[in-house]
């Protein structure tokens, strides 16, 4: 069997299978990837048993054949051809070879039998994301996200799915971040309104979604995503995602989010940024903690840490703030800083309550009234 | 035979007919949850093992199956996530325990959380309650009081008395290291009691790692990982003996990184044991090593002959032996290396006195004491410090003798001569002469700057301690 195609279009699908091999050494066959042909189409496929990764590729193929073939080796050779070369591809038996200008390989396969069998999707795609609203939305939560095994819940991230919106959260339950994106009635499919009556809360690991977030590109308009049997199917651009979800119940974080704040501090994220990191430094490593203060009379947010064996900083910033009296809390700054290195707008909003209720930090950019649809939350530390 | 047994028996037959690796991919977290109509139910973890075992084993299933079962006519497999299905058969008060132990985890003294809200359920369950009946391991021999303080061990024991009045907040994690029978065990066991004594209501471990390894190669084995885990980060107070067995150990080192990460993070005790630094572990991860390297390292040297002869003296007042402070003195002074030892001597004289009954006085002691005192005060010669020092360092004997400065060959004379004057006591000028004619400044020089460097530089002490082993075993024997 003979296949010809560009470099390119190999090297992009390679390059991104060759991540979701399996390191394991138990099972040596997870490293290679499974090439077949298939509709005039290479179809590619990689897995390390947590998630698995078809691609298909365009190519001109003659005949008909299939093999298992070391991932990092075919990857190093078409990554290292020059850009706008052509590669030919045959395969013979057990054996593969590649050819592409002046350059050649060959080398010895495994059985196609000894490869796992990636979960094919049975059904329809039940809706789609937008792609790179997806993408930010992802890259904003991802933080939050616990690494800690002993609550595996808190490993993944949330989807809570509603009519026309999608709520998706990550928490590590010192902070929690939550981003709602719409679902218009053009990226539903006529399944949606009977799967979220029965499965309105899904968690999705945090390795799985990583690879979404690398698979969608500027151009992707699209993700599409269905659920079937404890796992979930996801096709971007033409590449499928299949991986399990998290089973466990997720903490009903609704409820802690306050429903109105008593106080509100708009300044400018990147002085406010500069100011926690300032304080990060001198606060001390076991339990870093600083301080910030809102005085509504003076319109000023102060920023202060302290540690016995190094030493103090302060800085004041001006800023709307809104409120009764002046508010002293005690925060981490490392949670602080993790909310405002996801945002991206030009001034932010903190809202808070009391010295001992969740702090809330959200773009002041939306709508100008600092409505969003983010929203990130931090515990201050209780004395 | 009810469902679980059935697949059991069948397991046991499929795992002879595949490979190891095969069999522990595809059938791990596996279980029967229904038989229908001839038809099995199989739950396996996810997709993959779902695709593998209806296409590729369900013939090797199947005729495992029918051979204890004739009835059987089928097998599909469901998905049925991460939890394997023999756990989730426990009665309801059982799942809702180990929920409230979740929630009591994760529910730390800096209580910046939102698991207070998040987890209703979970209010004051009687966990602690139940925490005091775990084994802290702890034997009441081991006190503060007990502990004799002299300069070799004064910051150790400071530092674990400043944590058991102040848990968690002065120094976290202690590393405490020192070579055998030097009282590491004992400043651990005292600090744990102690910290009991003060509030029983402290859940309190001591284990040494040779336990804490086998614990959870068993949890492994019997799939109760998680537990072991949240067992393990329910505790105040965690003190892990002798960790150097570790080493090599990659899974329970992962284990342990994540345990004592979560605990770390909870702002609980944590606090270690070894024979020695650890940047000397050999095959100690990083991540573990720079976290022990994070909080307070601490060092127990071997005691001096004052510390030895009060040592001795307290274990005879604990015994109640009569003995002479002239045989004190004389065991303290033959008997160097060790407390341990220290403590056999006494046991063996004491014996000796009973047998004989005879006054331990000096002409006992001597004969008691006879065959011990042979064995570690063997007699090192020149030669043997030379040969010790040739071999570690890969010099020849000429090199050392020649005149010439180069590092490499001036560090391991340093060594030979700081080690001849320490070990030998050799006068400075013969130690000279035997270095091609040296001047005895040369090798005054040389002891004096080996002996400051010890202070400060822990290679250097390493080395040392090396070389003395190589020189007393190499005699022992």
């Amino acid at each position: 069997m003979r296949i010809t195609c560009t470099r390119e279009n190999l090297s992009k699908a390679f390059s991104f299978l060759e991540r979701v091999t399996g390191k394991q050494t138990s099972l040596p066959i997870l490293s290679n990837f499974l090439l077949q042909t298939e509709k005039g189409k290479i179809k590619l496929s990689a897995t390390n048993l947590e998630i698995g990764v078809t691609a298909f590729v365009n190519a001109k193929i003659e005949g008909t054949g299939d093999i298992v073939a070391p991932a990092k080796i075919l990857n190093s050779f078409i990554q290292n051809l020059a850009e706008s070369d052509v590669v030919a591809l045959s395969i013979e038996g057990n054996s593969i070879a590649l050819e592409s200008g002046g350059h050649s390989m060959r080398m010895r396969g495994f059985d196609v039998k000894d490869f796992p069998i990636i979960p094919q999707q049975k059904g329809d795609f039940l809706f789609s994301f937008p792609a790179n609203e997806l993408k930010d939305s992802l890259q904003r939560l991802l933080p939050c996200v616990s690494v800690n095994e002993s609550r595996v819940e808190l490993t993944g991230v949330n989807f809570l799915f509603f009519n026309s919106e999608v709520h998706i959260a990550a928490t590590d339950s010192f902070r929690l971040a939550e981003q709602i994106l719409d679902l218009p009635k053009s990226f539903r499919s006529d399944g949606y309104d009977e799967f979220m009556e029965n499965h309105s809360s899904i968690i999705l690991p945090l390795i799985t979604l990583q690879e979404i977030i690398r698979a969608v590109s500027p151009e992707t308009k699209e993700v599409k995503v269905s659920f079937e049997e404890n796992q979930v199917f996801f096709e971007i651009d033409g590449l499928l995602i299949v991986s399990r979800i998290i089973n466990g119940k997720y903490p009903d974080y609704k409820q802690i989010l306050p429903k109105e704040f008593t106080y509100s501090a708009k300044v400018s994220r990147e002085e406010l940024l500069r100011a926690v990191r300032m304080a990060s430094v001198f606060a001390s490593q076991m339990n870093g903690e600083m301080l910030l203060s809102l005085v509504p009379e003076k319109g000023e947010l102060v920023v202060a840490s302290r540690s016995s064996d190094v030493g103090e900083n302060k800085t004041v910033l001006s800023g709307d703030i809104t409120g009764n009296e002046s508010l002293n809390v005690l925060f981490n700054p490392r949670y602080l800083l993790d909310g405002l290195n996801v945002l991206d707008s030009k001034d932010v909003i903190l809202k808070m309550n009391s010295k001992s209720s969740p702090a809330g930090i959200i773009s002041a950019d939306e709508d100008g009234s600092g409505k969003g649809s983010f929203i990130y939350i931090a515990m201050p530390i209780r004395k | 035979m009810d469902q679980q047994e059935l697949w059991k028996s069948s397991l046991g037959q499929i795992e002879l007919s595949i490979s190891k690796a095969n069999f522990v991919t595809w059938f791990q977290n596996t279980g029967i949850i229904a038989i229908e109509d001839g038809i099995v139910t199989i739950s396996v973890p996810n997709g993959f093992a779902k695709e593998w075992l209806e296409n590729k084993y369900n013939h090797t299933i199947l005729q495992s199956l029918r051979s204890f079962d004739e009835s059987i006519k089928g097998m599909r497999c469901v998905i049925s996530g991460p939890v394997p299905p023999g756990r989730r058969n426990l009665d309801a008060a059982q799942a809702k325990q180990s929920e409230t132990t979740i929630a009591q985890v994760t529910h730390p003294t800096h209580k910046s959380t939102f698991s207070g809200r998040i987890d209703t359920i979970a209010v004051n369950t009687p966990q602690k309650t139940t925490a005091l009946f775990h084994e802290s391991n702890l034997n009441d021999r081991y006190q503060f009081e007990s502990f004799v303080v002299a300069e070799n061990n004064e910051l150790a024991h400071a530092a674990c008395y400043a944590i058991s009045q102040n848990l968690a907040r002065v120094y976290n994690p202690l590393f405490i290291y020192g070579g055998v029978g030097l009282g590491k065990t004992h400043l651990l066991q005292a600090l744990g009691n102690e910290v009991k004594r003060r509030d029983p209501k402290n859940t309190i471990k001591y284990i040494t790692s040779e336990r804490f390894t086998s614990e959870l190669v068993d949890s492994i084995k019997n799939q109760t990982i998680d537990k072991f885990k949240e067992y393990y980060q329910q505790m105040d107070l965690l003190i892990i003996d002798d960790i150097q067995f570790l080493s090599g150990r990659e899974k329970t080192q992962n284990e342990f990184f994540h345990i004592f990460n979560g605990l770390y993070q909870l702002n609980k005790q944590i606090v270690i044991s070894s024979d020695r630094p650890p940047k000397s572990i050999q095959t100690l991860e990083d991540r573990l090593r720079s976290r022990f390297e994070g909080g307070m390292i601490v060092d127990i040297s071997q005691p001096n002959l004052e510390t030895r002869t009060a040592i001795l003296e307290r274990k005879v007042r604990e015994k109640g032996i009569d003995i002479e402070s002239e045989v004190i003195r004389f065991i303290a002074e033959h008997i160097t290396q060790n407390v341990r030892e220290l403590e056999g001597a006494l046991n063996r004289i004491s014996a000796y006195a009973d047998f004989y009954k005879l006054p331990p006085d000096l002409k006992l002691v001597e004969k008691a004491l006879a065959q011990i005192i042979i064995q570690g005060k063997k007699e090192i010669k020149t030669e043997d410090i030379l040969s010790a020092i040739l071999n570690k360092y890969s010099v020849t004997d000429e090199d050392l003798k020649k005149k010439g400065r180069k590092k490499g060959i001036s560090h391991p004379r340093q060594i030979a001569m700081y080690l001849m004057r320490s070990e030998l006591n050799m006068p400075f000028s013969a130690i000279g002469d035997f270095f091609g004619g040296r001047d005895h400044t040369t090798a005054l020089h040389a002891f004096e700057k080996i002996g400051k460097d010890i202070e400060i530089n822990l290679r250097l002490k390493g080395e040392i301690s090396d070389l003395k082993d190589v020189l007393y075993r190499q005699n022992g024997v």
